[in-house]
């Protein structure tokens, strides 16, 4: 008997039919409402609609660009900051020989524009030098290593009154802070 | 006969048209072998009825619409729902320090038989008790649940190769067994 003859052999036996009352309890148990909701089965992802996600992308396109932007922002600030303190460690050369010299009418036009009245005239302004202070440290820039140097000035400011002869005294600390060249130095 | 599932040998019962009665042209077809399947780990037919019912029911709910190349998850998963039975009772056993017997009941049968088949079907029955469970879970699948070897390899997670090997070597121990028997019946 080859293997095949001998299957069929088996085969003609049929298997044991359950008893009637397991039909039953698998009807009942499947038309039964389950209690748990099944949890190896896929929950579907709830579908998107179309206007929120055009809006998401709306905003996330609007987000990068702002971040975009404050990054340019913040880059050109601190190109500027550089270049202001190039410019003014370029511009403290002439100053060497008297720095009191150069910006000695800028305060004072300040001044006039602030008290520009009808009565009170400036007579006087003066800039008496307090203290000189040369930093430790040396800043590397683009023109080169640089020295920060603080002058500290006290300022005196008198207005009069050609009419009335009052007067009119401020007094306005001010720090100047110069870069200076190394190389110069 | 009970266990006659000839007339509903289709593998495209199911429609789409009744799906809340599809369940039961399913069962019809395959209750019994999946009893049958269920009892090659559980002796008692009212434990094997309860592993059928569980793993038919999980398996339904699942697969309401399946169709005939799902049958293999429905045999893996009475599959597993009779072993995990099997352990339970084995743990049980353990836990009341009493050795786990499978008692075979001498009334019980794998088989409905007319009164001419009786005793060879006894005879099988008992042949295939004497099989390793490896090889016997192949050959019910085989011969019984009308499997593929590709089919009972993806029920048991073996590869095709195994499988038939065991198919082969569960053939030839029946044939063995039943040698001495062979001019009168076989």
């Amino acid at each position: 008997m080859n293997d095949s003859e001998l299957e069929d052999q088996l085969r003609a036996l049929a298997p044991a039919a359950p008893s009637a009352g397991l039909a039953t309890r698998v009807e009942r148990q499947l038309t039964a409402t389950p209690s748990t909701v099944p949890t190896a089965g896929v929950i579907q992802r709830p579908a998107r609609t179309a206007l929120a996600w055009h809006w998401l992308r709306a905003l996330g396109w609007a987000g990068a660009g702002a971040a975009v932007a404050l990054a340019g922002a913040a880059l050109f600030s601190t190109l500027g900051k550089t270049a202001r303190q190039s410019s003014s460690a370029a511009t403290t050369r002439p100053l060497e020989a008297g720095p009191l010299a150069t910006v000695n009418a800028q305060p004072m036009a300040e001044a006039s524009a602030v008290t520009d009245g009808p009565a009170f005239e400036p007579t006087e302004t003066s800039r008496e030098l307090v203290s000189v202070k040369n930093s430790d440290e040396l800043l590397e820039t683009e023109n080169g290593t640089v020295r920060e140097v603080r002058y500290t000035y006290l300022e005196h400011m008198t207005w009069a009154h050609p009419v009335t002869g009052a007067r009119l005294e401020i007094e306005v600390p001010r720090e100047d802070v110069y870069f200076l060249p190394v190389s110069l130095q | 006969m009970p266990g006659d599932v000839s007339s509903t040998e289709d593998p495209r019962f199911m429609n789409e048209s009744a799906p809340a009665d599809a369940w039961k042209t399913c069962y019809r077809e395959l209750a019994p072998k999946l009893l049958l399947f269920a009892r090659q780990w559980v002796a008692e037919p009212a434990d094997a009825e309860d592993v059928v019912q569980t793993a038919f029911v999980k398996f339904w709910r699942k697969q309401p619409d399946a169709q005939r190349e799902h049958y293999p998850l429905l045999y893996a998963a009475v599959r597993s729902t009779a072993l995990d039975l099997l352990r339970g009772s084995e743990r049980r056993s353990r836990r009341e320090a009493e050795p786990c017997v499978t008692v075979l009941r001498e009334d019980s049968t794998f088989f409905d038989t007319s009164v001419e088949q009786r005793e060879d079907a006894a005879l099988i029955e008992g042949a295939l008790r004497s099989l390793p469970p490896e090889q016997r879970e192949v050959l019910v699948l085989r011969v019984w649940g009308s499997l593929t070897f590709a089919e009972i390899a993806a029920t048991l997670g073996e590869s095709i190769n195994t499988v038939a090997s065991r198919h082969r070597y569960a053939l030839d121990a029946l044939r063995r067994q039943l040698k001495p028997y062979a001019h009168e019946r076989f």
